[in-house]
Formats: C-alpha cells, sequence, structure tokens
C-alpha cells in the first residue's frame, strides 16, 4: 500500500490544500459608505439600479458641507429600495421613491431617512405629485403596461382612494392652478396625448393631443406648459417613423399654440428641464444637451454640452446644471455639474447604478 | 471471430491511448470493465483519440445514477469545476467554465452542438440527466475540435449503449420538497446486433420555496411565487450492427418544458411563463476498422421558444432550427501517425418577430488532426487545424497543439496552445433595435500546462492533477448603450482570464468497503484589459457574477449495495457591478446523497435519499434571487433485466 505521509506523496496534498486556505482567507466588505448627512438644503440623486435584478439607490449631495452619500435608504433601513427606483418626489418634508418594479412608493423621512410602511398595492408606478396638502396623485402604466391611469393617494393615511384614467403610460405631472397635466408616453405601447385632471373633482376635464410619445413637461415664467414629445420608432426599429416635438401648450384654452418639429428620423429628443429663471429649456437630442428659448419658434439649435445625459437637471437656486451619466449601465454612473451660462465643467461625482434624476431642495 | 478479434485490438489500442491522458478510473480499470469487450459503438473520436493536452474530467458513472431524476444544472454544479449560475430551481442555468460565459462555453451532445444559434447556448436546466449516459468535461478551448463557442470549455453528453444485454424495463420515481414529483421509464431491448432503447420522464415542481425576503421592509419570510414547471420527455435510440465494423443509429428526442419565471426579491410578483419545446432528430453511421475509421452523422433540431410577460403586454415566439452534416475518418497512417479529417456543415435559421427578416447562415468547416504517439507510447504530440467558412462572409480560422508526456511511469505533464474563436449570435447580429450585422468573432489564443501525477497500489489510489492556463479573448462582444440611448452590441473589449486548478482523487478499499474522496480548487481571474468605450470604471476589473474561487471537495462510502456520498460546495466572492464595487458573499453548501439497491432474481431495486443544502444557508446565485434552503428527495427504482437465452 502507498504510503500518504511519504513526503512526496504529502507535498501534492500541501500544495493543493495550501492554495486554497490561503487564498481563501481574505474577506470583503461591501463598499463603505460615509454616515449620512442630510441638510437642509441639497440634492437628491435618483440612482435606477441594475436592470433584471437589484436594487436602486437614493444618493444625497448636501449643498453647504460639499458632501455626497451614496446607498442612503439601505444605509439608514438596513433593506433596499427594489428594482428599478424610478423617481422621487418630497412631500410634507417626506421623501416618497417610486420603485416601479416593485409596484410601490417607499416613503422615508425627508430628513432622517428613516422608512415607514411603503404604499403597495400600485400597478408599474412611475411618478408622484402633491396636489394639495391631503392629496397626491400617481402615475401608473397598468397591469399590462399598456394601460395609463392616476391614483389618487390620501395623504393622511397613505392609502389609495381612487382611480383616474387617462391615456396609455401616464407618466410626468406638472401642477397648474387647479388642475394637473399627465404626459402619456404610451407604456408598452403607443400614445400621444396630455391628460388635463381637475384636482378637486378627480376628473379628466381634457385631452389634448401633442406629438408622439409626450414625456416632459415643464412650466415657463409667461405659465405656457412646454412638453417634449420623442417621437415613435416604426415597428422593425430601423428608424423613426413619427419624431420628436416640443409643444407649447396654452393652458387657458388647452389647446396646443406651438408645436416644433425635431428632423431628425434616429435621434429621439429627452430630459426635457427648464432653468431656475424659467425662460430657458433644455433637453438631449442627437448626443447632445440642448438649450432652448421659450420666445424661439424654431429649434435653436444651441449646443450647451457635446453629450448626452441619462438624466438632466437644473438647480433652481444656483443655476448649476446637473447631468447624470449612465456610464455602461452595470457599474456606478456619475453626475457631472455645469455652469449654466459657459457651459463649463464644475465637477463630478460618483454615485449610484444608472443616475436617472434630481429632486433639489 | 477474426473481425471481432479486431474490433477489439482497435479498442485495446484506444484504452492504452487514454491512460496517458484520461481519468484515472480508466487507467486502473477500477470501472466495470466488461464495457471494454462489449464496445461496438464509439463515442465522440475527437475527445478521447484527439485531445490530448487538453483537461478532461468524466462525471463518474455512479454520481450520473444518482442524480438520474436531475437535471444537467445540477449534475454538473454538484460534480464538475464547471460554474452553473441558476436564477431559481428549475430556472435559467447557465454555464461558466475559466471565467467564460455559457455562449464561450460548448455543448455537445453525440458530437452535435446543441448551442441555439438565436442566444449561442443551451439552458442546462433543460436537459434530463437520465437521457445522458456520459458526461464529460473539457476544461479550456478547443475550437479547432468543436468549432464556434468553444473557448472557456465543451461538455460533452454522449449516449453509450450496450449490445446484447436482453430486456431491460425500468421505472424510477422521486419525490422532493416543494412538491417536486419526478417519473422516468426505460424500455430496452438489446440484442446481439440491435438495440432498441425508449426513455420518458416527466418532471414537475412548485419550487415554492420558503426564504428570507432581504429586499422588503421588515424581511419578511416568504415563499417563492410563479416558480412551478412542468416538463416532460422522451428520448427514442435504435443501433443496428450491420457487421462487425459498421453500425448505424438513430435518435429521436422531443421534449416539452414550461416553466413558470420568478422575480426578484426586489421586483414585485411576476406572471412571465417561458415555454422551450425542443425535437432532436440524429443519425449517425460508423465504420471502424483497424486502419480506416468512418462517421457520417445528421442531425436535425427544431426549437420553439415562447416567452409570455402579461406585465408588458409581451409575448415572444421564437423559432429556431438547425441541419447539421458531419462526415469525418480517422487514418492510422502509420504505427505512430493517427490522422482525422472531416466537415461540417451547420445550416441555421430562426424565425422571430424581434428580428425584421428571417435570417439563415451556412457554416462550412473542413477540420484535420493528427496524432504522433511515439514508439513506447509515452509521449503524444497533436495538431489540429478548423477553417470555417460562414455565410455572411467571416471566415474564422483556428489551429491547437497539444503534447502529454508521461514520466516516470506515474506523472504525466501535457500542455496545448489552442486558438478560439465564437462567432456572433443572431440575436447580436438581427435584433431589431441594435442588431449589429457587422460584429467580428470574438478570438483569442490560450495555453495551459497541467502536471499530474496517478498511482495505485493495492487497495489505495490517487489521482492528483495541477493546471495552469492562461487565456485571452479579444472583439469581446457586450451590449452597449450608444449615443442617442439604443443599445446595441459592439467588439468592446479584451478579456485576460488565468488561473490553476488543483484536483486530487483518492480511492481506498477496506474489505468490501470502498471509500472515495475528492477535492477540487480554483483560483481563476478573469478581467477586462482593454475596454474600447470611454466607460474605463471596469478596466482590470473582474467581469461580473465570475467567481475567483470555486471549491469541491465530496467524500463516499460504498459498502456493497449501500452508497453514501456527502458534497461540498464553495462558491466565492461574485461581482455584481463591473467596476467591482458591489458583491455577493461567498457561500458554501452541504449535500448528502444515500442509496440502497437489492437484487431479487431479475429485478434490482434502488432506494434513494438527497438531501441538499443540508445547513440551511441563505446564498445568493445572483442578486436578489431567492435560493432554496434545505430540501430533500426520496426515490425508488425498479429495475427489471431479462438476459438474451445463450446461443
Amino acid at each position: 500500500m502507498m504510503n500518504l505521509f511519504k513526503p512526496s506523496h504529502r507535498l501534492l496534498f500541501i500544495a493543493s490544500i495550501s492554495v486554497a486556505t490561503l487564498l481563501g482567507a481574505c474577506t470583503k466588505k461591501n463598499a463603505d459608505t460615509i454616515a449620512p448627512v442630510l441638510t437642509d438644503h441639497g440634492i437628491f440623486i435618483v440612482n435606477e439600479g441594475p436592470y433584471g435584478s437589484g436594487t436602486g439607490t437614493i444618493s444625497y449631495f448636501s449643498k453647504g458641507l460639499n458632501t455626497l452619500t451614496n446607498d442612503l435608504f439601505q444605509t439608514k433601513n438596513n433593506y433596499p429600495l427594489g428594482n428599478v427606483v424610478q423617481s422621487m418626489n418630497i412631500i410634507n418634508n417626506k421623501a416618497y421613491i417610486v420603485v416601479n418594479n416593485a409596484n410601490k412608493i417607499e416613503v422615508a423621512d425627508a430628513n432622517s431617512f428613516v422608512a415607514q410602511a411603503p404604499i403597495t398595492g400600485l400597478n408599474q408606478p412611475r411618478y408622484i405629485l402633491a396636489v394639495n396638502a391631503i392629496k397626491a396623485y400617481i402615475t401608473e402604466w397598468g397591469p399590462t403596461g399598456n394601460e395609463g391611469a392616476v391614483k389618487v393617494l390620501n395623504l393622511l393615511t397613505n392609502k389609495v382612494s381612487g382611480t383616474i384614467s387617462t391615456g396609455k403610460g401616464a407618466e410626468k405631472m406638472l401642477l397648474k392652478g387647479n388642475f394637473v397635466y399627465v404626459t402619456c408616453k404610451g407604456g408598452s405601447g403607443k400614445d400621444s396625448v396630455v391628460s388635463v385632471i381637475n384636482a378637486s373633482s378627480d376628473a379628466v376635464v381634457a385631452t389634448i393631443n401633442v406629438g408622439a410619445s409626450p414625456d416632459g413637461i415643464v412650466e415657463d415664467l409667461n405659465g405656457n406648459v412646454w412638453v417634449l414629445c420623442a417621437g415613435q420608432y416604426k415597428s422593425d426599429y430601423s428608424g423613426l417613423e413619427k419624431s420628436g416635438s416640443l409643444v407649447k401648450i396654452n393652458t387657458t384654452t388647452n389647446t396646443v399654440e406651438l408645436s416644433i418639429p425635431f428632423t431628425s428620423t434616429s435621434s429621439q429628443p429627452s430630459g426635457l428641464t427648464i432653468n431656475g429663471a424659467k425662460n430657458k429649456l433644455y433637453f438631449n437630442y442627437e448626443g447632445k444637451v440642448m438649450s432652448q428659448n421659450i420666445t424661439s419658434t424654431a429649434l435653436d439649435n444651441t449646443t450647451f454640452v457635446a453629450r448626452s445625459f441619462y438624466g438632466l437637471g437644473i438647480d433652481p437656486a444656483t443655476e448649476i446644471v446637473y447631468g447624470a451619466d449612465a456610464g455602461n449601465y452595470s457599474s456606478a454612473g456619475k453626475v457631472i455639474r455645469y455652469n449654466a451660462a459657459t457651459g463649463a465643467v464644475v465637477d463630478s461625482m460618483t454615485v449610484g447604478i444608472i443616475p436617472n434624476g434630481f429632486v433639489f431642495r | 471471430m477474426f473481425m471481432l478479434y479486431k474490433i477489439n485490438g482497435v479498442l485495446l489500442v484506444l484504452l492504452v491511448s487514454l491512460s496517458v491522458g484520461d481519468s484515472y478510473a480508466q487507467m486502473l480499470g477500477i470501472k466495470d470493465t466488461a464495457y471494454v469487450t462489449k464496445e461496438v459503438v464509439v463515442t465522440s473520436e475527437r475527445l478521447s483519440t484527439f485531445s490530448a493536452g487538453s483537461k478532461i474530467t468524466e462525471i463518474d458513472s455512479s454520481a450520473i445514477a444518482q442524480n438520474s431524476t436531475n437535471t444537467l444544472a445540477e449534475l454538473l454544479a454538484g460534480q464538475s469545476q464547471v460554474l452553473v449560475k441558476s436564477y431559481s430551481l428549475s430556472g435559467l442555468a447557465s454555464s461558466s467554465i475559466r471565467g467564460m460565459n455559457a455562449s464561450q462555453t460548448a455543448v455537445l451532445w453525440n458530437g452535435f452542438n446543441l448551442s441555439s444559434a438565436m442566444n449561442g447556448m443551451q439552458d442546462l436546466a433543460l436537459l434530463p440527466v437520465n437521457f445522458v449516459n456520459r458526461v464529460k468535461v473539457q476544461y479550456g478551448g478547443a475550437g479547432a475540435l468543436w468549432g464556434s463557442g468553444a473557448i472557456g470549455g465543451s461538455i460533452h453528453l454522449n449516449n453509450k449503449p450496450e449490445f446484447n444485454k436482453g430486456i431491460t424495463l425500468g421505472r424510477t420515481l422521486s419525490w422532493g420538497s416543494f412538491r417536486d414529483i419526478q417519473d422516468n421509464v426505460t424500455l430496452e431491448f438489446s440484442k446481439n446486433k440491435f438495440i432498441s432503447s425508449t426513455k420518458f420522464f416527466q418532471h414537475q415542481a412548485q419550487n415554492n420555496y420558503a426564504y428570507t425576503n432581504v429586499g422588503k421592509y421588515g424581511k419578511p419570510v416568504e415563499q417563492l411565487q410563479n416558480a412551478q414547471m412542468e416538463q416532460r420527455g422522451i428520448l427514442h435510440e435504435n443501433y443496428l450492427k450491420l457487421s462487425e465494423s459498421q453500425n448505424v443509429s438513430v435518435r429521436f428526442w422531443l421534449q416539452n418544458n414550461s416553466r413558470h419565471i420568478p422575480t426578484s426579491m426586489t421586483s414585485s410578483t411576476g406572471k412571465a411563463i417561458q415555454e422551450d419545446n425542443a425535437l432532436r432528430l440524429t443519425t449517425e453511421w460508423q465504420c471502424i476498422q483497424k486502419k480506416v475509421s468512418y462517421f457520417s452523422r445528421v442531425a436535425y433540431f427544431n426549437e420553439k421558444l415562447q416567452y409570455t410577460d402579461p406585465a408588458i403586454s409581451l409575448i415572444s415566439v421564437s423559432y429556431s432550427s438547425a441541419f447539421i452534416a458531419e462526415t469525418e475518418t480517422k487514418i492510422s497512417i502509420s504505427k505512430l501517425h493517427t490522422l482525422n479529417l472531416g466537415i461540417n456543415n451547420t445550416y441555421n435559421s430562426a424565425i422571430t418577430k424581434n428580428y425584421t427578416f428571417s435570417p439563415t447562415q451556412n457554416r462550412t468547416s473542413f477540420f484535420c488532426s493528427n496524432l504522433f504517439t511515439n514508439n513506447s507510447a509515452n509521449f503524444k504530440f497533436i495538431g489540429s487545424v478548423r477553417e470555417e467558412i460562414i455565410s455572411n462572409g467571416l471566415n474564422p480560422f483556428t489551429f491547437s497543439l497539444g503534447s502529454e508526456l508521461r514520466i516516470l511511469k506515474n506523472f504525466r505533464l501535457r500542455g496545448n496552445l489552442v486558438k478560439n474563436y465564437r462567432i456572433p449570435t443572431f440575436n447580436d447580429l438581427y435584433w431589431a433595435q441594435g442588431g449589429n450585422p457587422n460584429l467580428l468573432p470574438e478570438n483569442g489564443y490560450s495555453e495551459e500546462i497541467g502536471l499530474g501525477y496517478m498511482a495505485c497500489k493495492n487497495n489505495f489510489a490517487i489521482d492528483y492533477e495541477t493546471a495552469v492556463f492562461n487565456s485571452n479573448v479579444q472583439d469581446w462582444i457586450m451590449w452597449i448603450p450608444n449615443t442617442v440611448g439604443i443599445w446595441s452590441p459592439e467588439n468592446v473589449q479584451k478579456v485576460w482570464s488565468r488561473g490553476v486548478e488543483n484536483d486530487v482523487k483518492i480511492y481506498y478499499t477496506l474489505g468490501k468497503v470502498k471509500f472515495n474522496t475528492g477535492f477540487h480548487y480554483q483560483y481563476i481571474l478573469t478581467t477586462a484589459e482593454e475596454i474600447m468605450t470611454k466607460e474605463q470604471s471596469s478596466l482590470h476589473k473582474q467581469l461580473l457574477y465570475t467567481p475567483t474561487e470555486k471549491a469541491i471537495f465530496n467524500f463516499g462510502i460504498n459498502n456493497r449495495n449501500l452508497k453514501v456520498q456527502l458534497n461540498y460546495n464553495y462558491i466565492g466572492y461574485r461581482y455584481t457591478t463591473t467596476d467591482n464595487t458591489q458583491f455577493l458573499d461567498p457561500f458554501a453548501t452541504l449535500g448528502l446523497d444515500l442509496s440502497k439497491s437489492f437484487t431479487v432474481k431479475n429485478f434490482q431495486v434502488t432506494t434513494f435519499f438527497q438531501a441538499n443544502n443540508l445547513t440551511n444557508v441563505a446564498y445568493q446565485m445572483i442578486a436578489y434571487f431567492a435560493t432554496p434552503g434545505r430540501s430533500f428527495q426520496f426515490g425508488l427504482s425498479i429495475n427489471f433485466n431479462k438476459p438474451n437465452p445463450k446461443p
């Protein structure tokens, strides 16, 4: 019988096992986060998180302290937000974080970020907007992704109290007076309308035909509402069958006052935002960030920065332009800040996976 | 009689050649040696004769028997160094060898590549273990032998008939946790010159296991929803010995799979369902002679994949088919040289709304290997080349050089240099929105050296091997968003994989009790070394979901008809972001297999028991996808065999 303890044999064993133990000995910790500091003035960054599985996160940049905290929600609550964090809004000093694939809205104190019970029973929620002190609206794509609705939320109980049927794929909202303008992007299907809801009666009072796939919506200093329509792909995706458009709505008559067409048959405009002075629009188009004067009746074609972003935002207090760069969509994204007047880079910071938007307070 | 002797002569030569590089068991003849004299049908000649220099491991036949009511995903995860990434118990299971992904692993069934032309991979959860007899894993690239996709390694599944066994009727029933029920039936008529075998299986499970939802407020314990599955299939095989040197075979495999697709803990419950239906027809003619052998084989594969997700109003139906014709010849030019020459033609087509048209692809490959064996049969050298001509204009050329040397009776040194490639899939080329018809094949070189030691004395045997490899793949295909936000595949990066693998197997016999133990450990770095985009945060970082460390330890006792086997499986850190900022923790699971057989006249009755994840470890294979805790399976197998009357 062969002796296992003969030196030559033992060596083979040791060689194999020692490699295992030596290399297996190291342990790791997931990226450390600095203790979160929430100040009165800062920017929340919404990070969608990786596709398919995983979780989105919220980052916070304190303007006073000039510090960035990533993964705020998990750090404070010891559980993740969930799959595809679509948006966040602050209502009554509470952060409402809409988690699309998880069909829920997480609610956390906007100062401590400690969570309370989430709002459930939603169908692919997208955005939330307070319409008065006790009521908020939540846009939804519905159980098939091919419908559109606005859920009415009682802010005192955080319970859904009603559903308003809108165009397909209800997306972003804008409150003007007592009326809520809802862009209906189509969801999994197609649509091209803005539904107007009376916030007192919760009834749709007008349906305005804009352009294909309306998405971003902002109000300018003259009280006009601007809607950016992305346009629509051909069924074989070889190009756009309907190009994008920038539409101005007269809110007195609820009619389209001006529609500025985009000419590209391949690039969809996206990311509509407005500056603090409310006289200049910004959006992505043809791989660039463009700016547009609200008085123009045609495309200004002014390049602000020669690259595009997954999300755009402008701090109304400082007029600094924020660009969210999702990178390769499977690693930490970046936020790059620009001087609105010169387009020069102020600085950049590394945030969560797939940053898509900003909440300024 | 003379012919039979000749056949055995060829086969004996073959076995001697295996002894240089093949597994310990064959060398020592510990396995049932009877098959040597019965062997008439040769399975994967190229693997056994022309793969010198590669690391090839065979899964023990007892492990295959123990896993007869499992899928290849479970078998390979527990018994090989293949990393099997499963989303859930019956969910998509993709293979990864040496840091490469599933589309860079060739899965061959009796020599035919099963990988779908649409996505370039084979889901291991769809392959039942009881439909194959032998499973071998070839580590490292072997593009010159198997063509596109054999970069990280290749998995060889073979059906191995036995003539003159008589009539066999068998039924295996198993019941497991989460309402898992499987029923296997085997009917086999094995005569002197003819075998007809039919196997059925039916498998269903709820897979509604409980897990702690770490993705939710309060971390509640929940049951997995929408995870139920149902599979059924039939495999019918016929083998006919035309003469002592010639045989033909015909195989027919039909299988339906319906799986609900559970979502991750961070998403709400889904309603998605995936149905995979496959029809596989093959026929092969073999003529095995002392000097020249011929093999001709033809296959027709047809697959339907239907994915339904009501949450996004999606019903996606895809049909794909492959027609494969291959002929090869093995010529013993002289005592020292053996030549293999062959042609393969593969015609793929697909119909799906996801493409703007219905693509077809014709690929013709010419392959040639020459084996040199020295006079004393302790040195081998193989050179192989393969030229593939693809209808879309790409003509990848590949080659490999491999060598083995036996030193001092017990040691063997081997090494190889291989050029590898993988052609883009139909999805990469033609997907409506983003498909890129201008993609180049992934390609690269790999090198490896292995040192093995085998010894056997009286009742003790040891088989040790250490392998060091280095592999580079350039023009690696990835889907990335372009400047206007449309996702499209590009040849974007260079990947460098390198590592060490150690394998030890020890066999020990004490009286009538046999002990076996195995330890397998690998340390592999697979990093992105050059990235052709401006996004550089993943440069020099480990690829997603690719652990650097993986280890298996098993220990078994076999006392007459009682078998006890313990399996310990460790998987190290895996990154979930390409910049390596987030990762999943390492985990280890422990499994136990028990089986006991009785033989009463012509009946053999086996009862078996499996326990998985005995220590009830909560782990994640894919981020936030729930995995089962402790689970059990109990089974009963009854086999009736009536030997043929003695002539």
